[in-house]
């Protein structure tokens, strides 16, 4: 038995040999045409290595990967989110596509969960190999996932997460966005409390998360003007289930005003608590609070209240925004999703689509770079102050708009004086 | 003085709702030695039914939370038949807490789907819940009052029905000694029905009252649910007044904690200080060492 086995092997081992031996024949006995159609072959194959699509490009099809918060206490975020990038892919495939190639997505739910944001990333790679990841929530998951986007020569793009490290274009080369870190946010929030209270005006109380963050967010605002005016700090965490005890510290600390950064849904609580508690002092809400949700929540208690918002309100009346509305409103969207989230979702779907363009047909991650570098001046129709990007600045909007809860809805604060 | 007080009656309302959930836990645990990690969503259902008969379909305020409690008691013996009693008769204990984890992600998809992602007020007759009195210096929220008064009336009336009834008796029997108490004529599965619905009620409730504090959404209660699990943990997991005091304690201990901790400590510490009390107690602080607390 086994030296008919033996045998058996050999005879393989015997036809492998023959086989590699006839190839080399072929190849040095090869004619002057076959030489000829050799080279063409060649320069066909150059060509192509000119232009290796990126992975997930196919010639009718872009795939993109979405990690979002689609359960759990910012579900609400993810949603709207998602409804904005199926207005993008549909605004773009009704128009026959950029260069032919449909654009589609698909999105994994991370419930703010950096440990399943990094699981997410993996499939989004290895398996269903998209081409880049777009219009993610959250500074913590993005953080534990964007080293492996970057392994992978995968573009992150216009995410809703704003730790400050991820603009550093020498570590993150693909990372682009066009919302303004948590740090900026504060530091402009700063500045325009002490432009219109004055410095000896206002004694400020900052609630923020507690995460690198969260810290940003107070280094933010102690750079802005040096920390004086600072008296309070609390943070909340994403298990709490009361800011009483937060508050009753802001209202022994006298503050004038008061910072929260959390989203819509806990600002609406601490509105309803602070009122509950008797804090008397002018609220100031950050990105995530500035929804319709958040106004349809905290009901009246919610009316002077403040948004510092990286973009102008979802409501306003300006061309970006009416046409933002209109497409979100015939994609099945309620008043409650017209929100920051999926105006952000959709201004970065703008740029996409503006980058997509530029890069023409042949598409991979350092085309499209290229491409959103090369992007000046770009107008969202008034959704944010003309976008710059460039070789060494990926993030194309750096400007903080305040906002003000007016009538039961978001609108734009020229003059708070 | 009065500071104190107003802490106090903050870390109270968090600690009723961690007191609720934890006896509805230690309920089921102490009778059929399962886990329910389904708590938190059924109880977030709950919620959600009343709303949706109350806003949804125009129905009084209070009907509209009986049907709901109706429709949480049905759904609940339905689980309990259908997914619990089959792994029960194999005897493990491995597949039930799994069991009970799917269960958790199918209410919380089908959750989702009905009723959307995004966070809803839940309205209350009068918007009682946004009306404030001052009592002196002490600020007092017509709503946790409600809150207040709602949980000392289910602490009671479950306090009765396992003092006072054939259940309750049932159920002491069978956490003393489940083999003892078959032999002695008392019937596992009634026990174990009416032990779920009773625990998917106190749920309910929990998830009822709370709706307006922390607004409806898909998983409103879970984080309640992870509260209630610690405050089992700390009465010890065997004791109803165990698992009640563990919660009480928790709200108290995260409120004061986050008032005067470091703001880098202060979300932490409860769980800190839950931990240092474990190592020293391990069986909880509201049970004896071998578990043979009385109900």
């Amino acid at each position: 038995m086994k030296s008919k086995l033996w045998k058996l092997l050999a005879i393989f081992a015997v036809l492998g040999l023959v086989a590699v031996g006839c190839g080399d024949d072929d190849d040095s006995s090869s004619s002057s045409s076959e030489a000829s159609s050799s080279e063409e072959a060649s320069s066909s194959e150059a060509a192509e290595e000119e232009c290796e699509l990126g992975r997930g490009v196919s010639d009718d099809k872009i795939l993109f990967g979405s990690s979002q918060p689609m359960t759990g206490n910012l579900a609400a975020l993810g949603e709207q989110a998602v409804l904005a990038m199926e207005v993008t892919k549909d605004r773009i495939n009704e128009a026959g596509g950029i260069n032919g190639r449909m654009i589609d997505f698909i999105v994994q739910d991370d419930a703010y969960n950096p440990e399943k944001t990094v699981a997410n990333a993996q499939y989004f790679i290895e398996q269903e190999k998209v081409f880049a990841i777009w219009a993610s929530i959250g500074s913590a998951p993005l953080k534990a996932a964007l080293p492996i986007h970057n392994e992978n020569n995968t573009l992150t793009l216009f995410p809703w997460a704003q730790d400050l490290s991820f603009y550093d274009v020498d570590v993150n080369p693909l990372f682009f966005s066009v919302n303004p870190s948590a740090y900026a946010q504060t530091f402009g929030f700063g500045k325009v409390l002490v432009e219109t209270y004055g410095l000896d005006g206002i004694q400020v109380g900052l609630m923020t998360i507690n995460s690198v963050d969260g810290q940003q967010t107070v280094d933010g605002f102690k750079d802005s003007i040096g920390g004086s005016a600072l008296v309070d700090e609390q943070t909340w965490e994403r298990d709490s289930t009361t800011y009483g005890p937060q508050i009753l510290s802001f209202i022994d600390s006298g503050v004038t005003d008061v910072y929260i950064g959390t989203g819509d849904t806990q600002f609406a609580q601490f509105l309803l608590e602070a009122d509950q508690l008797g804090l008397d002092a002018r609220f100031w809400g950050s990105t995530g609070t500035i929804s319709a949700n958040s106004i349809e929540l905290a009901g009246d208690l919610s009316e002077g209240a403040y948004g510092v918002n990286v973009i102008s309100s979802a409501n306003g009346d300006k061309p970006g925004l009416n046409a933002y509305r209109e497409a979100m409103f015939a994609a099945g969207a309620t008043e409650a999703q017209i929100s920051t989230a999926s105006l952000l979702a959709y201004t970065g779907g703008l740029v996409l689509e503006e980058g997509l363009n530029r890069a023409g047909e042949c598409l991979n991650s350092q085309t499209l770079s290229a491409a959103f570098e090369s992007i000046t001046d770009f107008s969202t129709g008034g959704i944010m102050r003309p976008l710059n990007f460039s070789s060494d600045n990926h993030l194309g909007n750096n400007d903080v708009i305040i906002l003000q809860v007016q009538n039961g809805v978001w609108v734009e604060v020229e003059n708070l004086g | 003085m009065v500071d104190y007080i107003q802490i106090a009656w903050q870390g109270l309302v968090s600690g009723f709702a961690y007191a609720l959930i934890g006896l509805a836990l230690v309920m089921v645990y102490k009778t059929a030695r399962i886990l329910n990690f389904a708590a938190g969503t059924m109880a977030g259902i709950s919620g959600f039914l009343a709303h949706w008969w109350a806003a949804e379909n125009d129905m009084p305020f209070a009907i509209a939370i009986i049907f709901a409690m109706i429709m949480t008691a049905v759904g609940t013996y339905v689980i309990e038949r259908l997914t619990v009693r089959p792994l029960i008769k194999l005897g493990d204990f491995l597949p039930i807490v799994i069991m009970t984890l799917g269960v958790e992600e199918l209410l919380a998809n089908v959750s989702l789907l009905w009723w959307g992602g995004s966070a809803q007020r839940y309205r209350v007759p009068g918007d009682i819940d946004r009306i404030n009195w001052l009592i002196g210096d002490f600020r007092l929220n017509a709503w946790h009052v409600v809150v207040a008064g709602t949980t000392f009336v289910t602490l009671s009336i479950v306090g009765y029905v396992i003092n006072q009834t054939e259940l309750g008796l049932g159920m002491k029997a069978f956490a003393e000694d489940q083999d003892a108490a078959k032999l002695m004529g008392v019937k596992e599965s009634t026990v174990s029905i009416w032990t779920w619905v009773l625990s998917a009620l106190v749920g309910g409730v929990t998830g009822i009252v709370y709706a307006p504090v922390l607004f409806l959404q898909q998983d409103y209660m879970n984080i309640i649910f992870i509260k209630g699990f610690v405050a089992a943990i700390l009465g010890g997991f065997l004791s109803l007044s165990g698992g009640v005091a563990g919660g009480l304690l928790l709200g108290e201990l995260e409120a004061f904690t986050i008032k005067w901790a470091p703001r880098e400590f202060a979300a932490a510490l409860p769980v800190v200080i839950v931990f240092i009390v474990l190592l020293i107690r391990p069986h909880g602080l509201f049970t004896r060492e071998k578990g043979h607390e009385r109900v």
